[in-house]
């Protein structure tokens, strides 16, 4: 044996480390109703994706790499991504909201730990890919959404929706498979050597490790702590729109917010506890779905999506929260249903200064045009 | 799909079977990204929304032009890298222009932009 064969031990352990190549993104992350609609969740969602292949790479006794929020915003300051205005460096307020969006959206599972006693002992949370799989994700029928019916919440199918500007370019595509082979595993570089470096080109585009389809959620024990979650510094996210509902509006945009839900008519109309609570979820839905803001929006318009189909209330505080507001259509959608013999051409005559109005539509663009 | 076969032989029970995958489950709906485009992008997040859109129409053939992704960005209802204001078609244009300048997309055959 030569000297340099005597370097190597024959049954050192050797182990996987270092970045994968990639990850795949689905397509009902782009379309359909669980669409990331805010730029920073998408990354957040990547990064996650990233992060927990790496830290299944690594083994559950490797250690060093908990995916923790707080974690995760280390990553993205190291990565150097900035603030929405590019001014500094991303901050804990800016993620941990884009948390809660996509805990919203069925991305994140919040889990409360609880000891044999049922006391709360901690939180652990739970990354979907696949947010039809999660028990907590507000559920979507096909008639939520009629142009995304491959999005099921039994199916877990991924919509596979052309890219396209107009949304009868949007339409599922029969000929995938039901289920689709999932992003599988990719990981990123150790944590905290997250230094932008420049793209390799022996790196190259793949598909991971070929991952099974999705399955079934199973029953989640709450008792039996994660041993992966066990940080319980690392893992409480505070959930501001839990702890401090409307937080983040102003007074004047709640009051009119209130004001809008006390006057839906009957059986719709809300007394103004009720809708003091709901108004802040319908000041988030209505900025996700490309709404004008609560001051300029066309009541009428707005009232009649909310109330739509008035057979059978009998708890129109749970069936607006519940479905009627969460539901709300995307405004382009909901214009274009309130002016039907526009064609789908007008989309693309938006006005680049009021992007969520038509030129047809908006006072201030048809004043100039 | 991926299809299971078995290699049983007669002579075998059961438990000495063995199951190889006849072939990889082919992707169809996802849209790959590599880690150093990961990084790349990673400053300003909506390159990589827009990076998505861009391959997501290069997937199914479709033309692409800043124009059209911001608008079918909008229509999905996606927001400005704040997180609040609506998107601008200027954003999306300095997004392509950086991914056209650091080749992580490739102009269409026409040239189009």
């Amino acid at each position: 044996m030569t000297t340099a064969a005597k370097q190597v031990h024959g049954t050192g352990t050797i182990t996987h480390r270092g970045p994968v190549a990639g990850v795949q993104v689905h397509a009902h992350m782009e379309f359909g109703p669980y669409a990331l609609t805010v730029p920073l969740d998408s990354k957040v969602v990547i990064q996650l994706m990233f992060m927990l292949a790496e830290q299944i790479r690594q083994g559950p006794d490797a250690g060093p790499l908990r995916v923790t929020p707080l974690t995760v915003l280390e990553r993205l300051r190291e990565l150097g991504v900035v603030s929405g205005n590019g001014s500094r460096l991303v901050g804990r307020d800016a993620v941990y909201e884009s948390f809660t969006r996509l805990r919203e959206k069925g991305y994140i599972r919040r889990i409360t730990e609880r000891d044999e006693l049922g006391r709360p002992t901690g939180t652990a949370y739970e990354f979907y890919d696949w947010p039809s799989y999660n028990p907590d994700a507000p559920k979507w029928s096909e008639s939520d959404s009629p142009l995304f019916p491959q999005v099921s919440t039994t199916s877990g199918i991924a919509g596979s929706g052309n890219a396209g500007s107009e949304v009868a370019q949007m339409v599922p595509n029969h000929s995938s498979p039901q289920v689709s082979t999932t992003s599988g595993n990719a990981g990123s570089g150790k944590a905290g050597s997250g230094k932008a470096a420049p793209a390799s080109p022996q790196v190259s585009a793949t598909s991971g490790n070929a991952g099974n389809p999705p399955h079934p959620p199973e029953e989640v024990t709450t008792s039996s702590p994660n041993p992966l979650t066990h940080t319980r510094g690392h893992t409480q996210l505070p959930s501001p729109r839990e702890e401090g509902e409307g937080a983040g509006y102003s007074e004047k945009d709640l009051r009119a917010a209130v004001e809008v839900l006390q006057l839906l008519p009957a059986p719709w109309t809300l007394g103004r506890p009720n809708a003091t609570k709901l108004a802040p979820l319908l000041l988030d839905v209505l900025a996700r779905e490309g709404w004008p803001d609560i001051h300029t929006v066309d009541r009428r318009l707005l009232t009649k999506q909310l109330t739509i189909n008035p057979h059978k209330v009998t708890n129109a505080y749970s069936l607006l929260r519940k479905d009627r507001i969460p539901n709300l259509p995307l405004y382009s959608a909901a214009t274009a249903q309130a002016r039907p013999g526009q064609g789908v051409g007008d989309r693309e005559e938006r006005c680049p200064d009021h992007p969520t109005r038509y030129r047809r539509g908006c006072l201030d663009c048809a004043l100039t045009v | 799909m991926a299809q299971l076969h078995s290699q049983h032989q007669p002579s075998d029970d059961f438990e000495n079977a063995v199951f190889v995958r006849a072939d990889e489950p082919a992707e169809t709906d996802g849209i790959p990204i590599t880690y150093p485009e990961f990084l790349l992008c990673s400053p300003v997040p909506l390159r990589m929304v827009v990076l998505l859109h861009w391959r997501a129409r290069e997937k199914n053939g479709q033309p692409r032009t800043a124009k059209l992704i911001w608008s079918t960005l909008t229509d999905l209802g996606v927001l400005s890298s704040d997180g609040e204001s609506p998107l601008t078609a200027e954003e999306v244009r300095q997004a392509v222009d950086f991914l056209l300048a650091e080749r992580l997309v490739t102009p269409a055959s026409d040239g189009a932009l």
